[in-house]
């Protein structure tokens, strides 16, 4: 019988080839010839995104035209990546007088990668972001917010690449890394008037100009290896489980106010990044069409403003306290039908009762959420996205909008809104309701 | 055991070949079995372009493709080159076997640096805009579909077994079914019907560029055509390489990096 089954393969020649009499006018011969990884490669984009307040047009948040430059270097073993890019803002020039924020050009990231089977290296400056949530994440503490743009979408935050020692080890089926950071970078405060600055900054800032209280210099700890921060992550993955245990010994990346007395009698604040540890877990895992993620930090022994308000607050202290910091995160994403994504997050963070109360809302809790789905033979990705502090610290919603146009091409409107108390994490950026269209040319 | 007369096996000789299925000893599964037989290698790598036509619109999408073997089942990384916005971007899928096994996947995302599990359910959904949906993209394994033998019938002057697959999982799935005319020499398919939920034939892929390349029997070429919506997607294999030795690091979240 098997000779039955072979005989086809005899009776029919291999040169039969129903493609190659086809006349396809797809491939040409420019894509055929040019080569897919190569030694130096340069890409980038120019984008013009503007974001308009809905409620003051004649102020808009942002009017920035950007070119973007990255390069890649080497192949194999050893690599290096470059980022720059190139700012020019002229929305700025309603908030301040500095150039600097209307033309800005800065060096993104630059970073050499040292790659072995068992062990890689990378040196230089660089995003590192760590976790498995969406938006919310308890242990992504090495990369500071992007004072300038701190708003990635309305669920997410922006943040700046760093300088950075990275080693990861490969142990088995045990990952461990470990980061090192020469010289700590934190929060940088906002300029004063621009259109992120924080209500609570603010208010000291207009107390301090008018010589109702000093508002000292910052004390960051930026010396070079004086004060290094590290941390370590161990994962792997265990019967479709994603797990990692993490520690960070590092400072805060924003600063508590010191509180003291002039002998004037005026209150003097000293804003100060103190130092701390954390420590986390996170999970993920995949269930057929769904994922769920969580994430666990305890960070012990952060400081506190007492609530001045309160009868037992002294004016003989600092004025701060020392409480224990509990940081939770659950979620699912899941797509249903065919490219309908639906991301749902809860997430809360616990500060250990005491005696003394305090400035800050002891319990927060909220979700982050997402609903998008695909259109127009996928070219158009539109959905809505968000934060809801169920704790009475605001709402951000946003509808988005991208539009592909060929491969190069990407139009990407939206409409985003912050809703709550005046005095809320996001209720204190309700002026900031904007209108925004994004145009990107990536080449 | 008793003799078979001669006559009789000629006899039986002239009706297999004449049979609308011959070798009638084999049956739909079987065939899936020798297709899944083909590639005998222990680990590969490919370079993959893509050329999609929609209506006039030219898109291209180049990207890297290894794959290594851990007994029945498979680990595989795909890096994209091009288009320039996903410029980076890596997949990284560890599949088993087991069809009850949920596959393992993760995403690099390069701007953030960022490494993130993802599950299997944008399966339906079309593969970087192309006429391919992801599960076309992915391996099929043997116990994914029930199978039924239809008939031989010629597709461009080769003789091939006409086998129509039915996933098990038809909530996974864009199809209803999938009708394949599989190579009778080399076990490689020639195409493949695509048939949506209400039965209907929609989309149909034809394959091509067959090489021998370390003695496997490989396509380099797929056409992919979508008439509804005016569309062909044309992917071309290049640089394939066979049993190169791997590095199983190559295919851990380490390696998830720029």
């Amino acid at each position: 019988m098997l000779f039955f089954i072979f005989l086809p393969s005899i009776s029919y020649p291999l040169e039969k080839d129903p493609l190659e009499e086809m006349d396809l006018d797809l491939l040409t011969e420019d894509i055929l010839s040019e080569d897919t990884v190569k030694f130096l490669s340069l890409g980038g984009y120019l984008e013009s995104r503007n974001q308009v307040r809905v409620k003051d047009v004649d102020e808009p948040i942002s009017l920035r035209q950007r070119l973007w430059l990255d390069c890649y270097l080497g192949q194999d073993w050893i690599r290096g990546f470059a980022s720059a890019y190139f700012d020019y803002d002229p929305a700025a020039r309603d908030w301040t007088d500095d150039t600097n924020e209307l033309y800005y050009l800065e060096l993104n990231e630059a970073y050499l990668t040292i790659d072995t089977e068992r062990m890689d290296f990378i040196f230089g400056k660089k995003m590192m972001r760590w976790g498995t949530g969406d938006g919310i994440n308890p242990m992504d503490l090495i990369n500071p917010r992007d004072y300038r743009d701190p708003i990635a979408s309305a669920r997410a935050d922006a943040r700046l690449p760093i300088l950075l020692a990275n080693g990861i080890f490969l142990l088995g089926p045990v990952i461990m890394e470990g980061v090192l950071i020469p010289k700590p970078e934190v929060n940088k405060f906002s300029l004063p008037n621009s259109p992120w600055e924080p209500e609570g900054l603010r208010e000291l800032r207009k107390m301090a100009e008018s010589g109702e209280i000093v508002l000292a210099p910052k004390e960051e700890p930026d010396d070079w290896f004086k004060n290094p921060e590290f941390a370590f992550r161990v994962s792997t993955v265990w019967k479709g489980f994603d797990l990692a245990l993490l520690y960070y010994n590092g400072y805060t990346d924003d600063p508590v106010f010191y509180r003291n007395y002039l002998p004037d009698g005026r209150m003097q604040l000293t804003p100060k990044y103190t130092h701390y540890q954390a420590y986390g877990f996170n999970f993920a895992k995949g269930f057929e069409r769904a994922t769920i993620r969580g994430e666990l930090a305890v960070k012990p022994g952060l400081l506190f403003s007492i609530d001045s308000n309160d009868p037992s607050y002294k004016e003989d202290s600092d004025g701060l306290v020392s409480r224990d910091l509990y940081q939770g995160v659950i979620g699912i994403d899941r797509t249903f039908f065919t490219n309908l994504y639906v991301n749902l997050q809860f997430f809360t963070n616990v500060i250990e009762d005491g005696q003394e109360p305090l400035a800050a809302r002891r319990k927060t809790h909220g979700i982050t959420f997402e609903i998008s789905d695909k259109f127009l033979d996928d070219d158009l990705t539109a959905g809505f996205r968000g934060m809801y502090f169920t704790s009475n610290d605001g709402t951000a919603c946003e509808i988005f909008a991208e539009y592909k146009i060929g491969d190069n091409w990407e139009i990407a409107p939206g409409y985003m809104l912050f809703n709550g108390p005046e005095d809320s994490r996001l209720g204190q950026f309700d002026n900031n309701d904007m209108v925004y269209l994004r145009l990107r040319y990536s080449f | 055991m008793k003799k078979i007369p001669i006559f009789l096996l000629v006899l039986m000789s002239v009706f297999a070949v004449s049979l609308p299925i011959d070798a009638g000893q084999l049956n739909g599964r079987d065939i899936a079995i020798k297709m899944d037989a083909v590639d005998t290698s222990l680990d590969g790598k490919r370079t993959a372009i893509m050329v999609i036509n929609r209506k006039g619109q030219k898109l291209v999408r180049k990207m890297e493709r290894y794959n290594k073997k851990y007994g029945p089942d498979e680990r595989s990384l795909i890096q994209f080159i091009e288009p320039p916005d996903v410029r980076g971007i890596m997949y990284l899928t560890w599949s088993y076997e087991d069809i009850e096994r949920d596959d393992d996947m993760w995403v690099f995302l390069p701007a953030e640096s960022l490494v993130r599990r993802i599950s299997g359910g944008g399966k339906k959904g079309s593969f970087m805009r192309s006429d391919f949906a992801n599960e076309d993209i992915e391996k099929r394994e043997v116990e994914d579909d029930e199978y039924r033998l239809l008939r031989s019938e010629d597709f461009s002057g080769v003789d091939c077994y006409m086998v129509e697959r039915v996933s098990k999982k038809q909530k996974d799935t864009n199809y209803s079914k999938r009708v394949v005319w599989v190579r009778k020499d080399i076990w490689l398919p020639m195409k493949v019907e695509y048939y949506n939920k209400r039965g209907k034939h929609f989309k149909t892929a034809i394959y091509g560029g067959f090489k021998e390349i370390k003695g496997i029997w490989t396509l380099t070429k797929i056409m992919t055509e979508t008439p509804r919506i005016g569309s062909k997607t044309l992917m071309q294999y290049d640089n394939v390489g066979y049993n190169i030795g791997l590095s199983d690091a190559l295919f851990e979240q380490s390696n998830l990096k720029r």
